[in-house]
């Protein structure tokens, strides 16, 4: 697909300093996703993590130190054409009078223009999205008829129509039950796989640990990083300190992290 | 009580060309308030709305005070708010409703002073507040035609984006659209629909007209472009039957027409076929009777 693609990261992050209100929130953080890679950004409230992927959106001003995808600099034009976003579910209005399949071609807005409506390749585009995602039994429904799974899944839909390089997944697991996570999950590595680059934030750390490549543990700075075994190395004081609690919270248990005297 | 058919020979009465011709305005201007409103109630902005429709009072003093057109002042004050409102708006961290609150009840208060150095001051101000039937002169009809058509115009145009905007701000800003661009587009529009409607229905009560029957048409049916359709009908419905009682039984036509799309709102609300207040009574009912006899059985 892209001729650079191993010479350049799918996604790439320098040096990012973000200050909103006078408060210092993201300090020096780099990151970089390879294409193929399904990685995951893990913290606690308030980390940043929502922070870093807005700016990475542009959404948000940034010191300009370095932001690239493939290669060329990620100005507005390349997240409008390559950058697809999955926003946290409670930031879409719900209640809109709309069925499931016209709010997967409304993704599609940004690169129509002023005046155009979609064509047939669009059209095969907005399918395609349906059914990886899912949702083409739903497609004629409302939006305020879906169940919470259904409308991450929705939401995901949307993002796919515009075939992205890169996908960036805000929270897409918060809130969903067993099934709905798997099937998202298989549905992110499976484009993975396929060469997008996935970067996601989320709070479940289990399934994190199971199922991405890679993953930075962040707040305010990147604290670790690395593959999930690397992590269980990196020891557990980063993982306390990173989330702030105690060493006898049970999540460390549950992650498999060994405690300082080496029991489990 | 002057009956309907004596209404519509009152209608084709030459002595009486103002009726018509306010029949016209009012039927429009609820036509275009209610296209306009419905994309007020779905971004959940009817105080925005409220406030562009106080502003547009002082260019509409104005234009009065110096012999204007009415439709021109009120038009140029409108946007010129649009603008003012779409900027104020942008810092979300700012609590912005208490700012627009403050300006544009200002604006208005603002609007009575140079209205009160008109002569003839309490009667141009009680029209210019609830309206009236005898409110639009015929040079200004082009206007409100030509208004009406650039507004209705403008909105199916940019739908695509103002529903985006709509459904989530930030993935619209991401995905490139002018956002800022798109609110400055629908608070002008308010403001053009509230022009339109205000020498009938008045100042006061315009804020209806752009918000009763768009949500009344939210609890029928759940798609965009008929739920612009059932308001928009709704909205002329009851202008005309508005219209009607108001010159049978003397009525103010401003308030004749929000009350009967108050009434119509009600009634939806109570018996809509499937997010009315009886209809889920009824589901509630059901439910239980269904458990009282599964309890039974299992006893």
């Amino acid at each position: 697909m892209h001729n650079d693609s191993h010479a350049h990261h799918a996604l790439d992050v320098r040096c990012l300093n973000v200050t909103l209100g006078g408060r210092h929130i993201l300090d020096d953080v780099s990151l970089h996703v390879h294409a193929g890679e399904f990685v995951a950004l893990i913290g606690p409230n308030g980390a940043g993590k929502t922070t870093l992927i807005r700016s990475i959106l542009g959404l948000i001003p940034h010191s300009t130190a370095g932001m690239s995808a493939y290669g060329v600099p990620l100005d507005a034009r390349t997240v409008r054409t390559r950058v697809g976003y999955v926003p946290q579910r409670h930031e879409f209005a719900w209640d809109f009078p709309i069925t499931v399949r016209e709010t997967v071609v409304s993704g599609l807005t940004g690169i129509l223009g002023f005046g155009r409506r979609a064509k047939l390749e669009h059209q095969k585009a907005v399918e395609e999205a349906m059914r990886r995602a899912d949702v083409t039994h739903l497609a004629s429904r409302p939006l305020g008829e879906l169940s919470g799974g259904q409308k991450q899944r929705v939401l995901v839909a949307r993002a796919l129509v515009l075939r992205p390089d890169i996908l960036l997944l805000d929270e897409p697991f918060t809130g969903l039950d067993m099934p709905t996570q798997e099937l998202l999950n298989d549905l992110f590595r499976g484009l993975a796989r396929e060469g997008c680059a996935v970067l996601m934030t989320t709070h479940d750390l289990i399934s994190a640990l199971d199922q991405c490549d890679r993953l930075y543990l962040i707040r305010e700075r990147v604290r670790a990083a690395g593959t999930p075994d690397e992590l269980r190395e990196v020891g557990v004081d980063v993982w306390m300190d990173t989330f702030q609690i105690r060493e006898t919270n049970p999540l460390l248990g549950a992650l498999g992290l060994r405690g300082k005297d080496g029991k489990e | 009580m002057l009956s309907f058919s004596e209404f519509l020979m009152d209608l084709t009465n030459p002595a009486l060309a103002f009726l018509p011709r306010a029949l016209l305005v009012a039927a429009v201007s609820a036509l275009v308030c209610a296209v306009v409103g419905t994309h007020v109630v779905l971004r959940g902005m009817a105080f925005i709305g409220d406030a562009v429709a106080h502003a547009v009072f002082p260019g509409l003093a104005v234009a009065f005070v110096f012999g204007g057109s009415l439709v021109l002042g009120g038009a140029v004050a409108g946007i010129l708010t649009a603008v003012l409102v779409a900027l104020l708006s942008q810092n979300r961290r700012l609590k912005e409703d208490s700012i627009i609150g403050v300006l544009f009840v200002g604006a208005f208060a603002i609007g009575v002073v140079v209205i009160s150095r008109a002569a003839g001051y309490a009667g141009s101000l009680q029209d210019f507040l609830f309206g009236s039937i005898t409110g639009v002169p015929a040079e200004d009809i082009p206007y409100l035609l030509v208004g009406s058509v650039l507004v209705v115009g403008v909105v199916s145009f940019f739908r695509k984006e103002l529903v985006a905007v709509t459904l989530d701000r930030e993935t619209a800003r991401a995905q490139g659209i002018p956002v800022l661009l798109m609110d400055v587009i629908l608070y002008a529009s308010v403001a053009l629909a509230v022009v339109l409607a205000v020498q009938t229905v008045g100042n006061v009560l315009v804020l209806a007209l752009l918000v009763t029957p768009a949500a009344t048409a939210r609890l029928l049916v759940n798609r965009l472009v008929p739920m612009m359709a059932v308001a928009a009908g709704l909205s002329v419905g009851a202008s005309f039957v508005g219209i009607y009682l108001s010159w049978a039984l003397d009525l103010p036509t401003g308030a004749t027409i929000v009350c009967l799309l108050t009434s119509i709102f009600a009634l939806a609300w109570l018996a809509a076929p499937r997010h009315g207040v009886l209809v889920r009574l009824v589901r509630v009912g059901k439910v239980r009777a269904g458990k009282a006899r599964v309890g039974k059985v299992g006893r």
